[in-house]
């Protein structure tokens, strides 16, 4: 192509993009409808936690009314509905993660927030260009993936950390599996990080145990300790409260333990 | 709890509010419809919404919005073509507008163009939309439509060649649009 000819196609694609910003002006734009959007978006999250009550049903093995009881997700609109029959196939996460709070609490005047983001496994290499490239737009890298096939089969999963409202949200575990570790007893894998920050004492342990735990021990450096129990409500998280809880699209049970101020991690283990 | 939700809640309705008209035109140029864009804009703020905890400490928001309209809009599309449209050749939008030239002709310039974005395969329109109305890189355009930078060059190429071959809107580009 000579340069004739490639400018002369440059000022055709700039008047091109003008046609579309005259075309785009025909569209009325009217009041943006927040409140409408923001009702729209906790019916979308009620129906993702039905869906995950549901899982855990079948799990458990129990019944819809012991699944129905634990469906208050404190957003305001009261419980979920959950449907008596078994319900269609959930979507699969493969470009949105499924995201779940673990704990939230506050420090110093400061609100600190612990998520987990799952991942669903791509079922084949364009599934997994896909999530690779929406991990990016996350800024996320999964572990010991090189390049976008190597997620194929395989399901991601990132712990992040927020503290404060400028804090972005830090990733403080992650892995990439084909198969997640089974859990059972006394199995635990937990890690401890500062609360702030990238360096400070280690007051904050995040870890995942068995479905069966009922108690997790967090023992810290100035001999005292802290023990979480499995919570009783899976469908909402309480400020400050320290839980063993379920997380949506993990097939193990999480936990977060916060040290005292000046001291910091030791050692933790399953306790009950 | 209730107020960290409250202060996000107020970050992402300013979020909406300060997005809403870019979005309106970008979703307007894709549906070419008012209606859609409208439908296309809040389904994908609903999905915003469930993700903003995340999202909003985000480098670049702006760039998790635009892939999940992109995918919105081409899982409305599929539906819509499932429902109503009878499988159609990669050639369909030359061949049609041949056929009707002179209509077309005859329209306003935004109803030409609508009408040809309208009838671009989906992904060149997007390709088109991003690269030339939103103005994006072919790396950004990539990220959001989640394919190559192979294929986004490619699809706008070809886009903007159906674009160009549309008698009434090869005058339109000659002159810089009519208005």
């Amino acid at each position: 192509m000579s340069a004739d000819r490639e400018a002369s196609h440059d000022m055709a694609d700039r008047d091109i993009a003008l046609l579309l910003a005259q075309a785009a002006d025909g569209v009325e734009i009217g009041i943006a409808p927040t409140e409408a959007v923001i009702r729209g978006g906790r019916r979308r999250r009620t129906r993702r936690w039905a869906v995950g009550a549901a899982v855990a049903l079948a799990l458990a093995g129990s019944t819809g009314t012991l699944a129905a009881a634990g469906l208050t997700h404190g957003d305001g609109n009261g419980p979920a509905r959950v449907a008596t029959r078994p319900p269609a196939p959930e979507p699969r996460h493969v470009d949105q993660p499924r995201s779940s709070a673990l704990a939230i609490g506050t420090e110093n005047d400061k609100q600190w927030e612990v998520d987990l983001d799952v991942w669903d496994a791509p079922r084949d290499k364009a599934e997994a260009e896909s999530q690779f490239a929406a991990m990016m737009l996350y800024g996320l890298s999964p572990a010991g993936v090189s390049e976008a096939s190597d997620l194929v089969g395989k399901t991601s999963y990132f712990v992040s950390r927020i503290y404060g409202d400028a804090d972005k949200a830090r990733t403080v575990m992650f892995d990439t599996v084909r198969h997640w570790d089974p859990m059972a007893g006394k199995d635990i894998e937990a890690g401890a990080v500062p609360l702030t920050g990238k360096s400070g004492p280690q007051r904050l342990v995040i870890g995942q145990v068995a479905k069966t735990a009922r108690e997790v021990t967090c023992r810290w450096k100035d001999g005292t300790s802290t023990a979480v129990r499995l919570t009783t409500d899976p469908g909402s998280v309480n400020m400050g409260d320290m839980t063993i809880r379920p997380a949506d699209g993990s097939p193990v049970n999480w936990f977060v333990c916060l040290a005292p101020k000046d001291t910091s991690y030791k050692s933790v283990e399953v306790t009950k | 709890m209730g107020d960290r939700r409250e202060a996000r809640d107020k970050e992402f309705q300013s979020f909406v509010i300060g997005r809403w008209p870019r979005l309106m035109r970008t979703a307007f140029l894709l549906t070419g419809e008012q209606h859609a864009a409208e439908d296309l804009v809040q389904s994908t703020l609903e999905q915003v919404f469930v993700a903003w905890r995340r999202v909003g400490s985000a480098d670049d928001p702006e760039a998790y919005v635009r892939r999940v309209m992109i995918n919105a809009h081409a899982r409305k599309h599929r539906r819509r073509l499932r429902e109503f449209l009878a499988p159609k050749d990669d050639s369909g939008l030359v061949r049609e507008v041949a056929d009707t030239g002179d209509r077309i002709a005859q329209a306003d310039d935004r109803g030409v163009l609508l009408k040809a974005l309208a009838q671009l395969p989906l992904r060149q329109r997007e390709a088109v939309v991003l690269r030339y109305w939103e103005d994006l890189t072919e790396t950004q355009a990539a990220e959001a439509m989640g394919c190559s930078v192979g294929a986004v060059k490619s699809n706008a190429a070809k886009g903007i060649a159906k674009l160009r071959a549309i008698p009434g809107l090869a005058d339109m580009v000659t002159q810089g649009g009519r208005k």
